[in-house]
């Protein structure tokens, strides 16, 4: 479904993706965690194009998106992307929001837009908050609308970029959910995040990546690398407060 | 009878005769204004995203205009561009096409801020739901930074309205004019025409304020909150 | 419609134009100096009024701002040119009228007036800006009422205030040439003088123009390059936590 061939990425000279390959399936969901400043991010924006990579391939269901003569506007309308920061249009109202694109990239009706909008709202109960801003919306209705402005234009593939760092912990798991359901939709999705807990409980095959390079690893390790964060944390801690009694 | 000083310098010899007076800079200001707008949106457009040459242009052209005294630029305007061009210009013609230049240099500025003041989220997340350049610069730049730029714009206009006392210099009898005409033939009414001057500008500069926040309200969409 | 002037620039070469030019550009000088000072003094009094806790400061001031931002520069220099010596004592005010420099001084003043405004504004919104939160910090730190202006506030609301302030001293310089419609012997009128004297106002206009710009430019990329290196100077939280001084001590 979708294929990174050896990826690499310089960015003024220095390797922010080194020779990063992976491939996922219909309905699997790639949790890809690792330390800030790793190239997550840049990882996630070179798979629809928003960073152009410099060596290696990425292709979708066969076709690369390098391609000579590829419809660059058609490829992004089947690669979704929930922002870390959801990146609503503030001018326009979530139903707005969400049959945008839909009118203009998949050239429906407005009357047919509204009612897929409508629809995706209902099952992800946002509806009720249609005519509101984005100003005005909550941390989790914000993503909500975001995930259902990239589902109401059916794609195949789903990317989240860090989609729990903006939620309190309660949102978490409703997240996780929301992720879940959309791999019974037959999506693949590759989630970036540096939250392991959250990503044991989401995803079912996991990746680890550090200074550029990606490696697979399973749920165990990435839980035993928590456990070892918290006591990383309790040892900043330690030594904060030491700080503050000089 | 007594009052013809006043309405000399309110509306001139206007409806019978030329209009003049107070009529004249509101009259100027919200044309420069309005033609100043209609030149400014491509050259923030060029100086943005033209290629080498263009966009150097218009920065050249922005700059330049930015950084000449508007009183400097008048006179090219009345006494240079004539001699070069070989054609004589009537006052209030050079006048306006000083202004229309100077507040399209201004305006072009204005609206590139607005422009780039549209967060890059936004606009990538159209690009990454598929939209093209131009229907994300149709869709999400244009009404967003019409809006980001209204505050600055309104203030510009009140500053062009008060910039429009200049053009008595080139003989157009605006309002300055008009006062200091009716000054010097009523040598004991100065204080008071020098008072109507600066009432005029006042009154209508604070119209043009409140026009200005009454329209920053009602495009400021993230006041705009629908109750459910 | 074609180009048939013949520019001729022995004109401006010629020392009795010459020396209009070279006197203009010095009183330019002199008036866009001058009047910015006296428009920062202003200001700072204008805006402290603004934001004293005294309601008797506050409201006159609010007005006369809200009142002085309309009327143009050009009319402040023909008010206190021709009207002000008038409403003067009679014995003042000719005094005032015979003294040679006095149109000099008048623009000065109403320069400043006019700058003023604007510059009075500009400080307002600078303290304004400092968040109530900054100030708790500062409060909170121990810091006494005036270390915490003279350490955290005032060096805040500098950087916030620099650069409208730079903008509004460009605007200053430019409106000097107003200065020329009570006769003043700036640049502006320099050319004029000229244009009237020798019917070759073009080029000394042109000189003039460029004079302008190159000055406009230099003082906004002078006042850029400040401002870069302002916001530059912040530290971040990384940069303390390195300062040697700071680490943990051994014992």
């Amino acid at each position: 479904m979708i294929e990174l061939k050896s990826v690499g990425k310089i960015i003024s000279g220095k390797t922010i993706l080194n020779s990063v390959t992976l491939s996922l399936q219909r309905g699997e969901v790639a949790m890809i965690c690792g330390p800030s400043g790793s190239g997550k991010t840049t990882l996630l924006r070179t798979i629809n194009r928003m960073e152009v990579i410099d060596s290696g391939d990425i292709m979708i269901d066969g076709v690369s998106l390098y391609d000579e003569g590829i419809n660059l506007c058609e490829l992004r309308s089947r690669v979704g992307i929930v922002f870390q920061h959801c990146n609503l249009f503030s001018h326009l109202t979530a139903l707005e929001n969400i049959t945008l694109p839909l009118i203009r990239v998949k050239k429906l009706t407005k009357k047919l837009a509204i009612n897929i909008a409508i629809d995706l709202m209902d099952k992800f109960s946002v509806s009720h908050r249609r005519d509101i801003y984005p100003d005005s919306l909550s941390g989790g209705e914000k993503q909500r609308i975001a995930i259902v402005r990239c589902l109401a234009m059916s794609p195949d593939v789903m990317l989240f970029d860090e989609p729990t760092s903006a939620l309190d912990w309660r949102l978490r798991d409703e997240v996780s959910d929301n992720i879940k359901s959309l791999a019974d939709l037959n999506i693949a999705q590759i989630v970036v995040t540096h939250d392991l807990d959250f990503a044991c409980a989401t995803g079912n095959r996991f990746f680890m990546l550090n200074n550029g390079t990606l490696t697979e690893v399973d749920c165990n390790t990435l839980a035993c690398q928590s456990t070892d964060r918290v006591g990383r944390l309790a040892n900043s801690v330690r030594q904060s407060s030491m700080l503050e009694m000089v | 009878m007594s009052l013809d000083w006043l309405s000399f310098m309110m509306i001139g010899g206007w409806p019978d005769g030329p209009p003049g007076g107070l009529l004249i800079n509101i009259g100027l200001a919200v044309s420069c204004f309005l033609m100043g707008f209609i030149f400014a949106v491509p050259l923030a457009l060029l100086r943005m995203a033209g290629g080498r040459i263009s966009g150097f242009c218009a920065t050249a052209f922005i700059e330049v205009l930015r950084s000449t005294p508007l009183i400097l630029l008048l006179f090219w305007c009345h006494f240079l561009l004539p001699i070069i061009i070989g054609i004589n210009i009537p006052p209030l013609w050079s006048a306006f096409i000083a202004l229309t230049l100077y507040s399209s240099a201004y305006q072009a500025e204005i609206v590139r801020a607005g422009f780039s003041s549209v967060p890059s989220g936004e606009v990538e997340a159209a690009q990454a739901t598929g939209l093209s350049k131009s229907q994300v610069f149709i869709n999400i730049v244009i009404p967003q930074g019409l809006r980001r730029m209204t505050p600055a714009s309104a203030s510009f206009a009140v500053s062009l309205f008060k910039d429009t006392a200049v053009i008595y210099v080139v003989g157009v009898i605006d309002l300055m004019q008009s006062g200091l005409i009716a000054a010097e033939r009523n040598p004991n009414k100065m204080l008071i025409s020098y008072l109507v001057m600066a009432a005029g500008f006042a009154v209508v500069g604070m119209v043009i304020s409140l026009i200005g926040y009454k329209l920053e309200n009602r495009l400021n969409f993230t006041r705009k909150v629908v109750s459910e | 419609m074609e180009f048939t002037y013949e520019f001729d620039w022995s004109v401006i070469a010629r020392h009795e134009y010459r020396d209009y030019l070279l006197y203009g550009v010095a009183y330019t000088f002199i008036i866009a100096f001058f009047s910015t000072i006296l428009s920062i003094l202003i200001g700072i009094v204008i805006a402290s009024g603004r934001l004293s806790p005294v309601k008797y400061f506050v409201w006159p001031c609010s007005a006369w701002v809200g009142v002085a931002r309309h009327i143009p520069a050009v009319f402040w220099i023909l008010f206190f040119y021709f009207v002000f010596p008038e409403i003067l004592p009679d014995s003042l005010g000719s005094i005032l009228h015979s003294w040679g420099s006095y149109a000099l001084l008048a623009g000065i003043v109403a320069l400043s007036i006019d700058n003023g405004t604007y510059v009075s504004d500009i400080l307002r919104n600078g303290v304004l800006a400092i968040s109530s939160g900054e100030r708790e910090a500062a409060k909170s730190c121990g810091l006494t009422s005036k270390q915490q202006w003279v350490c955290c506030l005032l060096p805040l609301a500098t950087r916030i205030v620099l650069p409208a302030l730079a903008n509004r001293t460009i605007h200053n310089f430019k409106n000097s040439s107003l200065c020329m419609v009570i006769g003043v012997t700036e640049l502006t009128w320099a050319t004029q003088q000229i244009e009237s004297l020798s019917f070759r106002g073009l080029e000394a206009t042109l000189v003039a123009t460029i004079f302008y710009i190159v000055i406009s430019l230099i003082f906004g990329s002078v006042s850029h390059k400040m401002e870069n290196r302002l916001n530059s100077c912040r530290y971040s939280a990384k940069d303390v936590l390195n300062k040697p001084s700071l680490s943990v001590p051994t014992t």
